[in-house]
């Protein structure tokens, strides 16, 4: 098993120069730089773009730019910003954690309902409970999530329920006790984190739902039925093992998208996540932070398949590395 | 016990005294009384940002979400503009004169302002700003805009209150130059000395370390979350009582970038004022008296939606269409494009009804200078076709719109891609013009792939878009003189191309070179006339500046130019 991990990670250094190279120069092969904006501007002189675009380095040719920027790397630095004029690392560090915890949120939601919901939903094919559980999935599944927010958000102010609409902290957080810290954060947690978690859920429910019914029917429930086992036996320990395999890969594939899920979200509650700048810094072209968003969201893919490899390998016993 | 309460008394009277003592080294000597009525001390405001700042670097701020929180409230300049007249008021300077051949200028500073940190402002810090600005490794706009002929003005400090600026011509410009902020010599001088100037005052500041004489200083800085600024206990602002303003002592500055958020949080009563959108409107007068607020139309803004013809000799495409050249440089049918803008229906639909219709290139909230008796094309087809009949075009049996040659015309008309409002002006611009038989492409694109082709590649056909101006037209240099890089339809031109863009040339060189203010309203009058008369750029509607504004708030007076916080420091809020 150890030597398995450390072959993949080594696997993954040439895979992530892969990305990194693809990424950089789909980047500069799109038109414009970030100086685009700025030649808009009546105020700013020819001469003036030329000077920043020395000091940014986008005067040299993009091969050139490339192995620059992967020198940094190596050497630990994801380079400056030119929107914030300040190391990039400064710049994402508080706003990676946010995002964290909300995705980290919004997956115990998503996971923590699914699968309970998922499981019972198969074992109680089309009772009344069973379709309640799938019409709401679909609801889910179809409202989209900036106007899930919005709704809750409104109706948090009509009816004037005690919770905060905007941002993570309130204004007098500096002031509260730990505990009151912590109470507050979860307070403003929990529209984005309800958002952001049905939105997943009802996809996972409708497939442990499936695999559940799958396996449900498979000989081996029969025999273990016609051997007298319990029903809560029958379900949880045979059918439910059985069922959860392709749950834990698609958990691999959410850890990579821990980061980049919850734009739109952020944006209507003001989390203050990743969200909203890393798709600026991409469309406005600040090369370093939006490559640092990319590698960050490309190492949390490589590391999330090993995780959903290893749980693999962990429930399913015929499942074996060397 | 006793002798230990003494001893501590005496000792805490010591101490007050040196303070004082200390205190009175710098006497304010030429405050400023508020006019307003006197209001209550104390209070926090609450307010709504659409983004983070990017830096609290003033003198490299580049745009709008850095400088709406460094600008005015943390750092000043010698000179601004009031927030209702447009007129130049005296800030840091207390007072300046220009010389009678308008070369040179002397500025007498307040005496006795503190920096936020207590150390006095002196004109030590003016001269070390214009370093700073005049540093070539700086990058910064303001060194362009202050060139004048080419030439960084000669600037030389006169005594400790006293700074003179030599400019080697007249260049009436000049005074709007000295709104440029002031950055105190004594935090920064060992930082722009090591040639690390521009890494300084980032996001990763410690906000104690950021110090100005604006009423305001930063408190702390929780990105993607809010920005709290407190009262600047030295600030040189009085109210009418005399005592120090502002009243207000702490300003939270909530971020929130989606528009939606900060109506529901204004509407949820957690902050004081809102900048409304038009389609919000009606709804928020309707809550007004329930939500204890008033609304406040300020009238249309600096910011202008427009469409630019190509008329660009250069343009890569007209080797293959070299008829689209004939067609947007006649006249008649720029004129006839311009009949066709529905105006009415555009500030119904683009801008929920609460807009106003933009004729001349000087923006309606420019008091100063703004011609309102351009020639004008209010929406009609009858003319637009008169129009096209005298520019020689005629409709064939299909009603298809046809050039002399018999050529149908066809042309893209593009704009950037996300900015809803144009995207919606775009939509009727072109169903109108397809009445009249022309066929029109019209494409929201992405933004950078516009700005390329309006400014490098040159080989578009028209676009939609906006620029953003201030009260001084000489800020237009770069746009409407025809060696412009942004004389978006045939920029750098190294001989003007016709005799119109010629006269506009000179307008310019003798609008900046006069003196006296009624002289430049003479030419910026006549320049406006022509851009009118000639439609280059058709301009279309501009959006109005709304505001909601809560009762507790006093003393406010929004306006279109100077928003919602020009007067900060008079504001206050009642119990």
């Amino acid at each position: 098993m150890r030597t398995y991990i450390l072959r993949r990670f080594l696997q993954a250094i040439p895979l992530l120069l892969a990305i990194s190279l693809l990424s950089f120069f789909i980047m500069q092969l799109s038109p414009g730089s970030y100086l685009d904006t700025m030649r808009l501007n009546p105020d700013v002189s020819e001469e003036l773009i030329e000077t920043m675009k020395r000091q940014y380095g986008l005067d040299k040719s993009v091969p050139e730019q490339y192995f620059h920027w992967l020198w940094q790397i190596l050497h630990g630095n994801l380079g400056e910003s030119f929107t914030y004029q300040v190391p990039v690392t400064h710049v994402i560090k508080t706003r990676v954690v946010n995002t964290m915890i909300l995705s980290f949120a919004a997956m115990v939601i998503a996971w923590g309902l699914s699968i309970p919901i998922g499981i019972y939903s198969a074992t109680h094919k089309y009772t009344m409970g069973d379709n309640i559980f799938t019409s709401l999935a679909f609801v889910g599944l179809s409202i989209p999530n900036f106007f899930f927010a919005l709704l809750l958000l409104f109706l948090i102010v009509k009816f004037n329920v005690p919770l905060p609409i905007n941002g993570m902290t309130s204004i007098m957080y500096d002031f509260m006790s730990p505990i009151g810290k912590f109470i507050d954060i979860l307070k403003h947690l929990l529209v984005p984190a309800i958002v952001l978690g049905t939105a997943s859920m009802a996809t996972l429910t409708r497939i442990m739902r499936g695999q559940m019914i799958e396996a449900m029917r498979s000989d081996y429930i029969r025999t273990a039925r016609a051997k007298g086992l319990k029903n809560n036996k029958v379900v949880y320990k045979h059918a439910f093992r059985n069922a959860i395999n392709p749950m834990i890969t698609i958990f691999g594939f959410q850890i990579s998208m821990l980061l980049s899920g919850a734009a739109l979200t952020e944006t209507v509650t003001g989390w203050p996540g990743l969200g909203k700048m890393m798709l600026t810094a991409v469309r406005s072209k600040d090369l370093y932070l939006a490559m640092a968003g990319l590698m960050i969201g490309s190492v949390l893919l490589i590391i999330g398949n090993l995780i959903a490899d290893i749980l693999l390998a962990v429930s399913d016993p015929r499942i074996r590395y060397s | 016990m006793k002798k230990m309460v003494v001893l501590t008394l005496v000792l805490v009277f010591l101490f007050s005294f040196s303070i004082l003592s200390m205190a009175q080294e710098i006497k304010l000597k030429d405050p400023w009384v508020s006019e307003r009525e006197q209001g209550q001390h104390g209070g926090t405001l609450v307010s709504a940002l659409l983004g983070d700042p990017k830096t609290f670097n003033v003198i490299t701020a580049q745009e709008t979400s850095s400088t709406d929180i460094v600008e005015d409230y943390i750092f000043e300049g010698l000179v601004s503009r009031h927030g209702v007249t447009t007129e130049f008021i005296p800030v840091l300077a207390k007072d300046w004169e220009i010389s009678e051949d308008g070369t040179l200028y002397t500025f007498y500073l307040r005496e006795g302002v503190q920096w936020s940190d207590g150390v006095e402002f002196t004109a030590d810090d003016v001269i070390f700003t214009f370093d700073v600005i005049k540093d070539e490794d700086v990058p910064t706009s303001t060194r362009d805009v202050m060139m004048v002929d080419g030439e960084f003005p000669e600037y030389r400090k006169v005594d400790k209150y006293t700074v003179e600026i030599e400019i080697p011509k007249p260049f009436a410009p000049f005074l709007n130059n000295m709104t440029t902020f002031i950055i105190p010599k004594h935090k920064l001088n060992d930082a722009w000395q090591a040639g690390n100037f521009n890494d300084m005052w980032g996001i990763d500041t410690e906000p104690s370390e950021i110090v100005g004489t604006g009423p305001f200083t930063l408190g702390e800085y929780r990105a993607g979350e809010r920005i709290v600024m407190l009262r600047n206990s030295y600030h040189w602002r009085r109210d009418p009582q005399g005592r120090p303003l502002p009243y207000i002592i702490r300003w939270v500055r909530v971020i929130s970038e989606s528009q939606e958020t900060q109506a529901l949080m204004f509407e949820k009563g957690q902050t004081h004022a809102l900048g409304v959108r038009g389609i919000d409107f009606n709804r928020f007068k309707e809550n007004a008296e329930e939500g204890n607020y008033h609304m406040v139309n300020g009238g249309p803004t600096f910011g202008t939606n427009f469409l630019v013809f190509n008329m660009n000799p250069r343009n890569p495409k007209l080797e293959e269409q070299p008829w689209k050249y004939e067609w947007f440089t006649n006249l008649n049918f720029r004129r006839a494009v311009a009949y066709a803008m529905d105006k009415d229906t555009m500030i119904d639909q683009a801008l929920a009804g609460y807009g106003s219709k933009q004729w001349s290139p000087v923006s309606a909230p420019n008091k100063v200078y703004l011609n309102e008796d351009v020639k004008k094309y209010p929406y009609s087809l009858e003319n637009a076709r008169a129009e096209l009949e005298a520019g020689g075009f005629s409709w064939d049996d299909n009603g298809n719109l046809v050039d002399k040659d018999g050529r149908r015309v066809e042309f893209n008309m593009v704009t950037n891609a996300g900015n809803t409002q144009r995207e919606a002006i775009l939509n009727i611009a072109a169903t109108e013009l397809r009445e009249l038989g022309m066929k029109i492409n019209s494409t929201p694109i992405e933004f950078n792939k516009l700005v390329n082709q309006l400014m490098s590649e040159w080989n578009y056909d028209t676009i939609i878009i906006g620029l953003t101006g201030g009260v001084e037209p000489h800020s237009g240099a770069n746009v409407w003189p025809s060696h412009g890089h942004l004389h978006m339809w045939n920029p750098q031109q190294e001989e003007p191309a016709t005799e119109w863009e010629a006269r506009i040339d000179e307008l310019f060189e003798k609008g900046a070179s006069a003196t006296e203010i009624e002289e430049r309203v003479k030419y910026y009058d006549e320049f406006q006339e022509i851009i009118a008369n000639r439609v280059p750029v058709i301009y279309t509607v501009t959006p109005n500046a709304l505001y909601a504004v809560r009762n507790t708030l006093k003393n406010t007076q929004p306006t279109a130019y100077g928003e919602m916080w020009w007067n900060i420091y008079e504001q206050y809020i009642t119990k």
